[in-house]
């Protein structure tokens, strides 16, 4: 059997409300097995393997109108097959637990060095 | 790098400019190149929106979907409103209509309602070939409903996009965003699309080429006084 290639999707999240890393979880496999099946889902490995929150950090003169505004960003971690099955049921996500929010997948790395270093400077998992 | 237009997004009519505000600094997190703003909210004013948009490094464009029932209807609407935006697009559940607005030159799109599959027909196809006129696909609805609903709303954008592709029709994808959240990055498009049985090279073409294309053309015929 082939070893499974590992693939860490960064994704960023933009939100009027605070998010939980179980609400973010539930929310992800939920859209996975609506739009692919149990079958599909079952075959992603997917793993949250970190999520902050980057809205202080990010402020700018016009976030700070938007007050409301959070922002997240996270990293997925699923095999090199599954990647295009998880960007399109992220694309899909409009609300967690009800709450509008917006994904969009900023990088697709094999490492978790880069993940780390670039995009999740500290500790992230929350 | 690719440019990324999105043609159709609502600023909410009750909060004057706070959501226009808020499209933008979405719309830039997301990358996105230029805005097309329905311009029928009775507190939108083109010149405020090219001032807030463009002051932000994206392009701004004013559009207007008229929705009409009958062919009258449609005349009378058009030939009042043609001078109040950019685009003008036509969105409708009734053929007839539809058919007779892709003849009509101060026409520039047709929005395509994908609930409403019978609409969008061979003959109408047929017509839009002939013309060269762009058909619209907004990809908001999607993120609406959930479980039957949406595998019966993603038959209907199946079809849609087969006779799309099997007839050749230009293309436009557009959000259709009534709220900042349905805006979606370009790659995010091309993710949703690709399940939509679009492939990709068509899908870059209907945001970025297909929309430059026609603010070009409308351009042209404005300076033409057409």
């Amino acid at each position: 059997m082939k070893t499974e290639r590992t693939r860490y999707i960064i994704f960023e999240i933009l939100s009027s409300y605070e998010i939980t890393f179980r609400e973010l979880i539930y929310t992800i496999w939920r859209e996975i097995s609506a739009l692919f099946g149990e079958s599909g889902s079952s075959k992603t490995g997917l793993w949250l393997t970190a999520l902050k929150n980057i809205t202080l950090e990010e402020e700018t003169n016009l976030m700070k109108e938007l007050s409301k505004l959070h922002i997240y960003r996270g990293s997925l971690r699923t095999n090199h097959q599954s990647t295009n099955i998880i960007r399109t049921a992220l694309a899909f996500i409009s609300d967690i637990n009800g709450k509008p929010a917006c994904f969009s997948v900023l990088r697709i790395s094999g490492t978790m060095k880069t993940v780390q270093k670039k995009y999740l400077a500290g500790n992230s998992i929350q | 790098m690719t440019e990324h237009y999105d043609l159709y997004i609502h600023v909410a009519q009750t909060q004057k400019w706070a959501s226009l505000r808020e499209y933008i600094i979405v719309a830039q997190r997301l990358r996105l190149t230029g805005l097309g703003i329905d311009a029928s909210s009775p507190y939108f004013s083109p010149e405020k929106g090219v001032y807030m948009v463009q002051k932000a490094g994206l392009n701004f464009f004013s559009r207007l979907s008229i929705k009409a029932e009958k062919i009258p209807q449609i005349k009378h609407l058009l030939a009042r409103n043609r001078q109040r935006a950019l685009i003008i697009a036509v969105e409708t559940n009734e053929p007839n209509v539809c058919k007779w607005a892709t003849h009509d030159h101060r026409v520039d799109l047709i929005a395509i309602d994908p609930t409403q599959k019978e609409v969008f027909d061979e003959g109408l196809a047929n017509l839009l070939k002939n013309y060269d006129k762009p058909v619209e696909l907004i990809y908001a609805p999607l993120f609406k409903v959930n479980g039957p609903q949406r595998s019966k709303l993603l038959r209907n954008y199946y079809k849609i996009i087969d006779l799309i592709l099997r007839k050749r029709i230009k293309l436009i994808i557009s959000s259709g965003a009534t709220s900042i959240f349905e805006l979606r990055r370009k790659r995010e498009v091309m993710a949703i699309a690709d399940l939509l049985g679009l492939p990709n090279d068509k899908v870059l073409e209907a945001i970025s080429e297909t929309p430059v294309q026609i603010v070009q053309e409308r351009l042209e015929k404005i300076a033409l006084n057409l």
